[in-house]
């Protein structure tokens, strides 16, 4: 739709009416939650709830205020909202710095958008604000979502059904994901982006049924994924690139000790790239200086792990210099675009593959490919994997770690991979089925926050917590 | 301030004008606060012809580039929807697109503007001609708020 408003001098207007400043209230869906809760019959709780007694920096839902969203207008820093269970429609937004948001009980906390409403709740420029323990499902963009902060942090928190995203952070730095879930969503079950450095962990994450299991454009610098599962999804885990976003490229992204399986699911909605990326375990597309260790990956129509290129057709910049890739986040957001004439190729370049266990993966366990480039001037490396297939063949010999790629080291063409018949492959790719009935596994019930109504608030840090990566191994298989 | 004041928008109105910006040539009838709902007031509001200047914003997934850009009245800007994602743009007295449209219908002064997420998909333009002096301050309401996330600022001199 194109529009062009014109506004003429001289004109004479009459304008009657209440309604020319801040809209009609009655109609807000982004910030006005409904006042209906539905209370169901409390599963076993370590406290009741509606019966708890007042605690200086404590706010009960809905024993002191009816709604959540009220008890977080009314929440000052440092206070604790504690949600009984039952059904809570409507969309909240915090603005408030160092608030601990949770239920009680994780799985029957539930928040839910009726198809309706956005985002279960939405944090906006708030720091330190850390959700934990509750369910949020059936919003029309996302279930649980920080935007523009430093500090957040996400526990058990399941997000079900939700029209974009499941748990989607964006532009934001310093925080957590751990034991949680995201199911059903068209985009990323899980998402962090435009951030660098992010100082991010998601640990102990499921995401199944999603388009994307894990979805990262723009983001990295300590970004951490580990110990998590991402199955059942058109595509596993992607990390990607792409000028739609600032902070670009995506880089320095460490993905170890996680089980990536079955990422072929025919009938999950799912966004455009995720058709695209249909049938890949873990796929670094356009991701530079990522770092790719000890996951098990199996079964999967495409590649196991595969370094492939991003074709933007219609880019907003030009491709940064390699001598620009460590600028911060903050800094590249100062300088101006450059308009490229024409498409951009986003290489996968500097990536480490290393100690993976792969098998099943029908196109090829292991795979690097490109649409134009050399593939001996990526810089990506493969050591140590377990796998029976590669692309090209005998990937490992070609592009060793700890030395320089040589295009003397072997045939590169042999067995390689043409990324570019996967743009046809999106044609007859099974399409995206509507996120508000797509069939989804039976709701799990999942482990529950121990100790949620004693547990003390504590506000999100901007610093993770440290985890010793070298102590991670290779994951068992589950199902 | 120095401006080039060659015409005049008169806009009769029940409340006073300016809701999409701070615009500080707006001239009202001097009515005070308390009779802006009880009684209908003209305000003139101070405009400037263009001047044939245009620039770009690009609005990308989830941010405004630039975000704060100084131009001179008269000139037009172009939103471009360069993302993956809809997006709108609302000026902050806004709450959501619902406003927006009821803001629209009601009030076509110059300083009422801003484009809803159902015209403003990927792709889509929008175009406005800032030809009163002013602050206008506006984000995107799925992916910020007035302030933080997605948001941006115009100061027209």
């Amino acid at each position: 739709m194109k529009r062009s408003i014109s506004a003429l001098a001289g004109v004479v207007l009459l304008a009657v009416g209440l309604v020319s400043c801040g809209g009609d209230d009655s109609a807000t869906t982004t910030n006005a939650p409904s006042t209906e809760v539905v209370t169901s019959e409390a599963p076993a709780t370590d406290a009741p709830a509606t019966d708890a007694p007042a605690v200086e920096g404590v706010l009960n839902v809905p024993a002191d205020y009816p709604t959540i969203q009220e008890a977080v207008d009314a929440a000052v820093e440092g206070d604790l909202i504690l949600i009984a269970p039952g059904t809570y429609n409507e969309a909240v937004q915090v603005k408030t710095n160092n608030i601990v948001i949770r239920g009680l009980e994780r799985n029957s906390v539930i928040l839910d958008g009726q198809f309706k409403l956005d985002n279960g709740i939405r944090v906006v420029g708030a720091n330190g604000v850390a959700l934990e323990n509750m369910t949020a499902m059936n919003y029309t963009k996302n279930g649980f979502f920080w935007t523009g902060v430093t500090g957040y942090r996400g526990d058990y928190l399941t997000a079900w059904r939700n029209g974009d995203y499941g748990v989607y952070v964006f532009d934001s730095i310093g925080g957590v994901l751990d034991h949680s879930y995201g199911a059903g969503s068209p985009d990323a079950g899980v998402y962090v982006g435009e951030c660098y450095p992010c100082d991010s962990l998601i640990n102990h994450f499921v995401s199944e049924h999603n388009g994307l299991g894990y979805s990262g454009t723009n983001s990295g610098g300590n970004m951490v994924i580990v110990n998590s599962v991402f199955r059942h999804n058109r595509a596993g885990v992607v990390p990607n690139s792409g000028s739609y976003e600032l902070c670009y490229p995506e880089r320095k992204t460490t993905i170890i000790g996680n089980l990536v399986y079955d990422n072929n699911q025919p009938d999950t909605p799912a966004i455009d790239v995720a058709i695209l990326a249909m049938g890949n375990g873990i796929l670094s597309a356009g991701g530079v200086q990522n770092i790719i260790e000890r996951n098990r990956v199996w079964n999967h129509n495409k590649t196991g792990i595969g370094l492939v290129p991003f074709l933007e057709e219609d880019p907003n910049d030009s491709l940064p210099d390699k001598s620009a890739w460590d600028t911060s986040c903050a800094d590249s957001k100062k300088l101006m675009p450059v308009q490229p004439d024409g498409a951009l190729l986003w290489d996968s370049q500097d990536t480490t593959v290393r100690n993976n266990v792969l098998e099943d993966n029908r196109r090829a366990d292991i795979a690097v490919g490109s649409a134009g480039s050399d593939l001996w001037t990526l810089g990506n490396c493969f050591e140590g994997n377990t796998f029976t297939t590669s692309a090209p063949l005998d990937l490992e010999k070609l592009a060793p770690c700890g030395s320089p790629l040589s295009k003397d080291a072997g045939d590169w063409t042999a067995g390689d991979l043409n990324v570019i018949t996967w743009l046809a492959d999106q044609a007859t790719a099974p399409p995206s089925v509507d996120w508000k009935t797509a069939p989804l596994p039976e709701m799990p019930v999942l482990e529950s926050m121990p100790n949620a109504a004693t547990a003390a608030a504590v506000p999100a840090s901007a610093t993770p917590p440290v985890i010793d990566l070298d102590a991670i191994t290779v994951p068992d298989k589950i199902d | 301030m120095k401006i080039s004041l060659v015409s005049s928008v008169v806009v009769s109105a029940v409340l006073l004008v300016g809701c999409g910006a701070d615009a500080p040539d707006a001239a009202s009838s001097g009515a005070k606060p308390s009779d802006e709902v009880e009684a209908a007031v003209t305000t003139t509001i101070a405009t400037v012809p263009p001047n044939g200047e245009s620039i770009t914003i690009q609005v990308l997934d989830n941010s405004y580039r630039p975000s704060e850009y100084e131009i001179k009245a008269g000139t037009e800007v172009v939103f471009e929807n360069r993302g993956r994602n809809d997006h709108n743009i609302l000026p902050e007295s806004i709450n959501d697109d619902a406003g927006l449209t009821a803001l629209l219908a009601s009030d076509m002064s110059p300083t009422a503007w801003g484009v809803p997420s159902t015209a403003f998909t990927p792709g889509d333009s929008f175009t406005h001609l800032f030809n009163v002096p002013g602050v206008y301050k506006f984000y995107c309401s799925i992916h910020g708020a007035p302030g933080a996330g997605m948001y941006g600022t115009l100061t027209v001199s």
